[in-house]
């Protein structure tokens, strides 16, 4: 296979992020994200990209868990993908997303990508959700560590809201680095 | 000096603090990637561990799985 070829974003694509003042430069985890709805369509609107995302308190607990203070078989990672449409933005001290969409295509998924290189401190998740109803004003993200509503939130992102019809896509891609 | 930044290759002894500068740091260096993702053309799910420069804009690589390589 080669990746050579492929040049899927659209660099003329407006952009629109702001910088939260709740970012923590000391987290252990850092991350990126990128939003894109209807990637690589006509009416292709970038939400943001390469948005610092917010590590919650309990996901570097969670971390340092993984890493220190379990004694017994560790956990699922961070990679089950979620969206909300509610407005009170990102919170360290955050442990649900707030309201988070449970039906119509956007409910929370595991990334359908996963990569991480070897000898490098980052990984990538993405899954793109696809409507099947309308959702207005879509607006935050997270990652947990399940599949069902519950668990353990990691991080948070705010991005510019946004209405989906049926059938609409959402692109989300979390870069994260650990280390 | 140890490697600073947010983004970090050990193996090229390289760090950068944006994404875009890591992007490209990606295009001109061979890494190996793991992990899983969508086939680009059925939607299945494909495992992967690929070694190449990632000129497509992306960190991961975009993937075929083998019924559609075979087409």
């Amino acid at each position: 296979m080669s990746c050579d070829d492929h040049t899927a974003q659209n660099d003329s694509a407006s952009v629109e992020a702001t910088f939260g003042s709740a970012i923590k430069d000391n987290a252990v985890v850092k991350g990126f994200v990128t939003i894109i709805k209807n990637e690589g369509k006509e009416d292709e609107q970038v939400l943001c990209r390469n948005k610092p995302n917010l590590l919650t308190n309990n996901g570097r607990d969670y971390a340092i868990a993984q890493f220190y203070t379990n004694t017994t078989s560790g956990g699922v990672g961070m990679n089950f993908i979620a969206l909300t449409s509610d407005s009170t933005g990102a919170d360290a001290t955050d442990t649900t997303l707030p309201s988070e969409i449970t039906t119509n295509g956007l409910e929370r998924a595991l990334a359908t990508t996963i990569s991480h290189s070897a000898d490098t401190n980052s990984t990538t998740l993405n899954k793109i959700f696809t409507a099947s109803g309308t959702h207005t004003a879509v607006q935050m993200s997270g990652t947990f560590n399940q599949l069902a509503v519950g668990g353990t939130i990691a991080h948070e992102a705010v991005f510019t809201p946004v209405t989906l019809a049926s059938s609409d896509t959402l692109s989300v891609t979390w870069t994260l680095t650990l280390g | 000096m140890g490697l600073d930044k947010t983004f970090k290759d050990y193996a090229n002894d390289f760090s950068c603090d944006t994404l875009d500068q890591w992007i490209e740091h990606l295009a001109t260096v061979e890494l190996t990637y793991t992990g899983n993702s969508a086939c680009v053309t059925c939607g299945d799910s494909v495992e992967f561990n690929w070694t190449g420069k990632l000129k497509n804009g992306l960190t991961y690589p975009q993937v075929l799985c083998e019924v559609c390589k075979l087409q």
